[in-house]
């Protein structure tokens, strides 16, 4: 359907098979992508008791433990525990930079992205948990707050349908600005290429991390992003900027990659200490290929 | 070829500049034109990358230009180019001088009292006065020799503190300047000192090659060959398959100087003919001296002198405008034997080409087997012989007796039957055989009998046919002309008797004749007899097929005719020996002619007088001996007499027999026997100069006259010059200078100049190139494609990121 079928493009049925499969095996460990299998923190009336409280006035009398009452003469409200759908929060970073395909590749940075966000949302809706989506570029653009239904799948899906390349990317500033928003726990699952400051971008989100949210990051660069191939000499122009640079690639391809590598050892390195999880997607790498190896690793850490 | 100020030896090389281009095209075929290209960000590209990327450029085009250089200076050193700086003589550079010094017989050509090889002497001598410590001499000789030219010392330092050089009126002398001598030193200067002219001839060919060779390879800056000569043509022979006697790529400087000037005023004995290879007893022998006068020249007083005695003396004149003059000197030998003599001309210019000997073996016999087919006992004058036998013994009336011994006796039919070696047939004689055999009107003989004849003329024996009224023409072209019989003896087929025989009416009388040839050549002079005047009434028409035609008659029908067969000749005459067709017997003509033709049919079997030239080898004119009989030989005397010191002959290449004399120094008589046989019995060989060393005109008279239209060199000088060039292609021109008097060297070596082989430090830059280049490349494509910082992938490894092209390999490295 990705390709004969607009609607719903991002959604590659056999991917999301295989993902299937890979989520039965995964479900009983892995938090937050299947529900009934994670523990909500928060108690709520259930059926699965969790302790009792005394009762204060206004509290619904239904919810009086009487055999209590009989043994102790006072009375007592039942707390159950709450089993709760996970709220996820997927941020999707539309920034103009996201709009770069090398000749080479079939998908742009955001289009792999869309790929991935679908094929989560997806996931999400299966296990009958609630997803949001977020698209930042300068600002915060699209806001879907997080909800559970089929219905809810297709308007991610159809956003996601029409999310184009935006502006300049203001990263850290929008994480923050979310942050604030997030104030339950919940997944926050950002994807992005990461372009703008990596110390910003980790105290951003660290942010998230204080309202004791779980983030991953999964960062998608264009293998030309990666190994920078070019070898002839370029007017080279800024995606988000419009900056042009003259020159010859061969002549600063070390440079440029040892710069890369500087950038991504200073994310991975402040990410690793805020105990997010962090994961580089490069768009040559098939999306359930890659979906399927992270969500392996995670099973592997969680045991 | 010169360019840009340099001299290149091998300009062809200079087409491989054209390689230089190769860097660059490719350079240019790879060259990246400015595309525009959208990417995610710019956030990596700082400006010290962009620095670093111009840095990168100059440093690609350093590269570039290295590679060109590498290419166009590779080329530029294989054209091999020179530079040729001024240098000082008394700059520090040593110089290995070789002075190829001509000592041939020209070079005693006395000019205002000194020889011209006196004037050489002095300017070499002038020269090695000059010399500096690392100087070296070398001299060879330019006399022709068997063996190539000599070399008289080589190496010599100029040893100044031991020894001073002055000059002493014409001449130098060097004298001891302290205690310690140089044996060596002195041997080596005192030859040159002592050299004297030798009568031989130049060969400067050669003694250039050698010096050539001589110098290769010798530490010395410079190479210097000094050609002192009078440089005459005949001294120079240009190899015959147009190379240069110097090798490619030699790099000494030559320099010809000619000695004497251009006057040629000498008179010299440039040849003598002979009438016969050997005289006879009793028959006036012809010699003619041929005189080459110089300018200026117009007589010259001529001397024959036979063994030792003066015979004749005369004065020869120059004949109209030609250079020569001629006499003939008339000479009766009364004895066989080896005789020997010279004709001496009078010119104190040049005396070693004043004389040419000559030795001639005399015959006091010659033995003629006559077959006579027309015998008459009763009517003397009837017989086929009684003419040619009254011949035959005119002479003796002359000296008393005849020196040709005649056997008529024996008839057609005892042909087969007699051994034609036996001595028997001529009492009293030591003959081994016939030297003439001589039908006369015979009818046929037996098929025996020819082929008798056959194997006495194939082993060199001699046959003379007389026609007449007896011969069956079927014998004689079935068999004697039969050609299925060894090609056929008689020279010509009968094919009708023309005239009439019966009358006495002239049917023809003898009409051409050819005077060229070595027996009838005396009958051009009419005093010899007028063979014009003779009448035939019949004689034979002959078919001469492949066969000698001598002489006619005045219908153009063949009379005389001459062929070989194996090593020996056949002669017919279409008529008859007698008066019966024709008048010739009472004609004085008819004398002389049948003994021009014996002589020259006998003697020519005995085989002919060899002469040779100084300097060459020569084949000794008898064989090798067997067993202990060995070959003795004698040099001549200092005055050319026979009679001096002893030599050796060797054995010669081909075959053992043949010996080879080498020891030619000396012109004159040398003298050769066996060991058994008496001093008397010994073969004479003469050894003159060689008659092209009399010819003085030297190579500036030469190129003068060939390049007389050519402004392009307006002195003779440069004509000159020039010429000399052309005789050594592949040469560098520049390295060949022409000097007119020896009296400029000293200052011609002042000037000379130095060259520079620019060649060798170009190649020491191409190195140096070739080493710099891989580095150059190297730090550029460190710089272009060094190992970057490693991305690991936290969650896939670092390998499996980006299809394991995180790291990528680096392209090929830039051209």
């Amino acid at each position: 359907m990705p390709e004969t079928a607009p609607t719903y493009r991002y959604l590659d049925a056999e991917a999301l098979g295989r993902l299937k499969n890979l989520s039965l095996a995964a479900r009983r460990v892995v938090e937050g992508f299947f529900a009934g299998q994670h523990r909500s923190p928060h108690k709520g009336f259930s059926i699965e008791f969790a302790e009792h409280r005394e009762y204060t006035p206004g509290v619904d009398p239904r919810h009086l433990d009487w055999r209590v009452y009989g043994r102790r003469d006072k009375l007592y409200v039942k707390q159950y525990e709450e089993e709760t759908s996970l709220r996820c929060y997927l941020l999707l970073d539309k920034s103009a930079s996201m709009g770069y395909r090398s000749p080479e590749q079939k998908l742009s940075k955001l289009e792999y992205a869309s790929f991935l966000s679908a094929s989560l949302a997806y996931l999400m809706a299966f296990q009958h948990d609630s997803m949001g989506l977020f698209t930042l570029d300068d600002r915060i653009r699209e806001r879907i707050p997080p909800r559970q239904g089929s219905s809810h799948l297709q308007l991610l899906l159809q956003k996601l349908e029409a999310n184009q390349p935006g502006r300049e990317t203001q990263l850290a500033r929008n994480l923050h600005e979310l942050a604030e928003f997030v104030k339950r726990r919940a997944l926050i699952v950002l994807i992005s290429d990461l372009f703008d400051d990596p110390q910003q971008i980790v105290a951003a989100l660290k942010h998230f991390r204080h309202n004791r949210c779980e983030v991953i990051v999964i960062q998608t660069l264009d293998p030309a992003e990666l190994t920078f191939p070019f070898d002839d000499i370029t007017q080279i122009e800024d995606m988000e900027t419009g900056r042009e640079v003259t020159s010859d690639p061969l002549a600063f391809r070390k440079a440029y990659l040892d710069a890369l590598a500087d950038h991504l050892d200073q994310l991975k390195i402040g990410l690793r200490s805020a105990q997010i999880d962090y994961v580089l997607a490069p768009t040559d790498m098939a999306f359930d290929t890659f979906l399927g190896n992270y969500l392996t690793r995670r099973m592997a850490m969680s045991v | 070829m010169n360019l840009l100020g340099l001299t290149f030896l091998n300009p062809l090389f200079l087409i491989g500049l054209a390689s230089a281009a190769i860097p660059l095209l490719i350079h240019l075929s790879r060259s990246r034109r400015t595309k525009k290209m959208r990417f995610s960000t710019t956030r990596f590209f700082t400006d010290q990358f962009l620095r670093s990327q111009r840095m990168s450029r100059i440093k690609e085009l350093l590269l570039l230009l290295c590679r060109m250089a590498l290419f166009g200076l590779l080329a530029a050193a294989l054209a091999q180019p020179l530079v040729m700086p001024k240098a000082s003589l008394s700059g520090s550079a040593s110089r290995h001088v070789v002075v190829v010094l001509d000592n041939s017989a020209s070079m005693g050509y006395v000019e205002n009292g000194l020889s011209r090889l006196d004037r050489a002497r002095s300017a070499v001598l002038e020269l090695f006065d000059g010399f500096g410590d690392a100087d070296r001499l070398t001299v060879i000789l330019a006399a022709r020799r068997q063996d190539g030219p000599r070399l008289l010392f080589e190496g010599l330092p100029r040893l100044r503190e031991q020894y001073r050089l002055e000059p002493l009126g014409s001449a130098w002398r060097f004298q001891l300047s302290s205690p310690q001598r140089d044996d060596e030193w002195e041997t080596a200067v005192r030859s040159l000192l002592d050299l004297q002219p030798e009568p031989l001839g130049t060969d400067l060919t050669a003694a250039l090659t050698k010096a050539d060779a001589f110098l290769r390879g010798k530490p010395q800056d410079e190479k210097h060959i000094y050609i002192l000569s009078d440089l005459q043509v005949t001294g120079w022979n240009s190899p015959e398959d147009g190379q240069s006697p110097i090798a490619r790529g030699s790099d000494a400087s030559i320099f010809f100087v000619k000695v004497g000037n251009t006057r040629n005023d000498n008179i010299a004995v440039t040849g003598v003919q002979y009438s016969a290879p050997r005289p006879m007893v009793g028959v006036p022998y012809e010699i003619r001296p041929y005189l080459a006068f110089g300018e200026g020249r117009d007589a010259a007083k001529v001397r024959l002198v036979v063994d030792g005695k003066t015979q004749h003396e005369t004065e020869i004149r120059k004949t109209g405008l030609s250079q020569f003059g001629t006499q003939r000197f008339k000479h009766l030998f009364d004895q066989g034997g080896w005789h020997w003599g010279y004709i001496e001309v009078e010119d104190p210019t040049l005396p070693a080409d004043n004389r040419r000997y000559f030795a001639v073996q005399v015959l006091d016999s010659l033995h003629v087997l006559a077959i006579n087919g027309s015998p008459s006992k009763q009517e003397e004058t009837l017989d086929e012989l009684f003419f040619f036998r009254l011949a035959l013994e005119a002479s003796a009336e002359l000296i008393g007796s005849s020196p040709i011994r005649l056997n008529d006796q024996l008839s057609p039919n005892e042909l087969p039957t007699r051994n034609l070696n036996d001595p028997a047939l001529w009492e009293g004689s030591s003959a081994k055989g016939p030297n003439l055999v001589v039908l006369a009107n015979v009818e046929s003989l037996s098929t025996a009998a020819v082929e008798k004849l056959e194997n006495y003329v194939d082993a060199g024996g001699s046959l003379l046919v007389f026609l007449g009224d007896k011969v069956n023409p079927a014998f004689y072209n079935n068999v004697l002309a039969a050609t299925a019989r060894r090609g056929g003896l008689l020279p010509g087929r009968l094919q009708s008797l023309v005239g009439d025989a019966n009358t006495s009416t002239r049917y023809a009388t003898i009409g051409e004749v050819n005077y060229d040839h070595l027996a009838l050549g005396s009958f051009r002079d009419p005093k010899s007899g007028d063979l014009s005047r003779v009448g035939l009434q019949a004689y034979w028409k002959i078919d001469p097929g492949e066969a000698t035609v001598l002489m006619r008659s005045s219908t153009g029908d063949p009379l005389l005719t001459e062929k070989s067969f194996g090593r020996g000749r056949v002669m017919l005459f279409a008529s008859t020996l007698d008066r019966d067709w024709t008048d010739f017997p009472k004609w004085r003509v008819y004398v002389p002619w049948l003994y021009r033709l014996i002589a020259y049919l006998a003697q020519d079997t005995i085989g002919r007088q060899g002469f040779a030239s100084t300097g060459e080898a020569f084949e000794v004119p008898i064989p090798a001996g067997e067993g202990s009989v060995t070959v003795l030989a004698r040099k001549p005397q200092a005055d050319g007499s026979p009679g001096g010191a002893e030599g050796y002959p060797v054995p010669g290449s081909e075959s053992a027999q043949r010996l080879l004399f080498l020891d030619t120094d000396r012109p004159g008589i040398y003298q050769f026997r066996r060991s058994d046989q008496s001093e008397a019995q010994a073969a004479l060989l003469a050894v003159n100069l060689d008659n092209y060393e009399s010819d003085l005109t030297d190579l500036e008279a030469f190129f003068r006259q060939r390049k007389a239209d050519d402004a392009q060199w307006p002195t003779p000088q440069a004509k000159t010059e020039a010429g000399l060039r052309d005789l050594l292609p592949g040469h560098l021109p520049e390295k060949i200078r022409y000097l007119s008097d020896p009296m400029q060297l000293t200052e011609a070596l002042r000037e000379s100049r130095r060259t520079f082989q620019l060649w060798n430090a170009l190649l020491v830059v191409v190195l140096l190139i070739a080493l710099l280049e891989p580095w150059l490349a190297n730090r550029i494509a460190l710089r272009h494609y060094g190992k970057p910082k490693e991305i690991l992938d936290p969650t896939l490894g670092r390998t499996s990121l980006g299809a394991g092209r995180l790291i990528p390999k680096p392209p090929p490295r830039h051209a």
